[in-house]
């Protein structure tokens, strides 16, 4: 913490925190417990609504349900990677023709909610993509199909590309960023000794903001894992679908929304943990870099 | 074009339902989150253990999850509200916390020595907060709190899956009676939505023209 707000206590004042903090004790005791009431009210820690969990069936499609989001997160990612490269590098271009498009895209992907264009895409190309998924199936191998997914592909398809785009225009912002955030330098030194303007992105400029933008990217996978919930709403079987079918045979909607809480809470709080160790990591090698600070508007 | 202006009457009550959202949840989601964030800077240790709880469970779920609580959960509980209302409050519990870490980093942006000058000059831990810390917290948390919003704005879009008709669902439903003029309704809806995104980020810039720290 940079910044010490208080001084430390004295004994009149540890004496007032020391109110404080069972006051504050008591009311959040009282709030938990009403909460708990009225849970037990509503019958809601009745075991048959719980022990569902324990049923090897319900875990096994559980599973299947978390590989469903992770599948669709981990594509989407990719996706968006190349999607953000190509309009970060489009933005930066030094020909109008190219870069003015790829702002264009780039504003037009990012303000958009991302549920209009899962719906969009869904609407617009259920049928093209499902065709494509069954033309794949026609000679891949039954394993395959299921691990990659393409089964689903009708709506894994809509839901994928349009995260990929959302998701690409604020990666290509990021990138963009973090090119910019290189002593400038760096370039002139690689136009000094002649190389061409491609040449110094790729062998100068790219491998060192690719290592700045990297814990930053982890971080967007976050953003990213929470949006592919949104395959929810045109019934894609990730988790959240699957949370919701075990409702509709057990009716137990609050124990089963507690454990996607969990498992959702859990699963981005490792992969916040891995992206501070990146972080941290990489200042420890090259120093702090002013790039964590970048605030990206998005939305989850 | 001629399709924008058949629809109109749909595309903008649903804008309408978009904007009430926002303005709702917006208003709910700051006073909310600058309670949290005011718990969290607090010397009071079991305040700030639940400020930093309720910031990491409800930061690391997806914002659909917090809909299915409110509007499938709430009515086990017998708490019957219109779908509006659910809304509200499921984006409210959301960017509640959003607004809360926006508004903790424009705190934790303000100089050590700013503090320090303070207390040197013998004023309280209230006098500080009040004259030194709050002032400047919230003039520099003014450009994080504008993204958080426009998020704010983006999210209400999910709305449309749980009995809103806010501006998403009208091009569900729209295209639902003729699929010939999706791509049209698509792009005005876009259109709609990145209007809103402009106003809300030239509200931000007015305001922080007016408020922002010159550093």
């Amino acid at each position: 913490m940079s910044l010490q707000l208080f001084d430390t206590p004295g004994p009149k004042a540890r004496r007032q925190l020391a109110c404080w903090n069972t006051g504050f004790g008591i009311a959040f005791a009282a709030f938990a417990g009403f909460i708990i009431w009225s849970l037990n009210e509503a019958g809601q820690f009745n075991p048959a609504y719980w022990t569902p969990f324990l049923d090897p069936g319900i875990i096994k499609a559980l599973v299947r349900g978390l590989v469903a989001t992770l599948r669709a997160a981990i594509y989407a990612i990719m996706l968006g990677l190349v999607i953000g490269a190509i309009l970060a590098v489009g933005r930066l271009s030094g020909r109008i023709w190219i870069r003015v498009p790829a702002t264009i895209i780039i504003e037009f992907f990012r303000s958009l909610p991302p549920l209009l264009l899962v719906l969009f895409l869904f609407l617009a190309f259920t049928f093209a993509f499902g065709r494509f998924g069954s033309f794949l199936m026609g000679f891949l191998p039954g394993t395959l199909v299921a691990i990659l997914g393409i089964d689903q592909m009708d709506r894994l398809g809509p839901l994928v590309f349009a995260l990929a785009l959302y998701q690409g225009a604020i990666l290509a912002e990021i990138f963009r960023g973090g090119l910019l955030a290189l002593p400038r330098g760096q370039a002139e030194a690689g136009y000094s000794i002649g190389l061409t303007k491609g040449a110094v992105l790729r062998f100068i400029l790219a491998p060192q903001a690719i290592r700045i933008m990297l814990p930053t990217t982890v971080s967007e996978l976050i953003i990213l894992l929470k949006l592919t919930a949104l395959g929810y709403i045109i019934s894609y079987q990730e988790l959240l679908r699957t949370g919701r079918l075990i409702t509709a045979s057990y009716n137990n909607i609050i124990p089963t929304a507690t454990v996607m809480l969990v498992i959702y809470v859990l699963l981005n709080m490792a992969i916040a943990r891995f992206a501070r160790w990146m972080q941290e990591r990489q200042e420890h090698h090259y120093g702090a870099t002013s790039l964590s600070q970048m605030n990206v508007a998005h939305a989850a | 074009m001629e399709v924008l202006v058949e629809y109109s009457d749909e595309i903008l009550h649903g804008f309408g339902v978009t904007l009430l959202l926002f303005v709702w949840s917006a208003a709910g989601s700051l006073v909310f989150g600058t309670a949290l964030a005011a718990m969290r800077v607090s010397p009071v240790p079991i305040a700030r253990g639940f400020a930093a709880i309720y910031v990491h469970i409800t930061r690391n779920a997806p914002s659909i999850l917090l809909f299915v609580i409110v509007v499938f959960g709430f009515p086990v509980l017998k708490i019957q509200l219109s779908f509006f209302t659910y809304a509200v409050i499921a984006l409210t519990i959301y960017k509640a916390s959003f607004v809360c870490e926006a508004l903790r980093s424009g705190i934790q942006a303000i100089q050590p020595g700013q503090t320090e000058a303070a207390r040197s000059l013998g004023m309280t831990t209230g006098q500080v907060l009040r004259y030194i810390v709050l002032p400047q917290g919230f003039r520099s948390s003014i450009q994080p709190v504008n993204n958080t919003l426009i998020a704010l704005l983006k999210s209400t879009a999910i709305a449309a899956g749980f009995g809103v008709t806010e501006a998403t669902y009208q091009l569900d439903e729209l295209v639902r009676d003729r699929p010939d003029v999706l791509y049209i309704i698509f792009f005005g809806i876009a259109a709609g939505y990145i209007i809103l995104t402009l106003a809300i980020s030239g509200i931000a810039q007015l305001i922080g023209n007016r408020l922002e720290v010159v550093r």
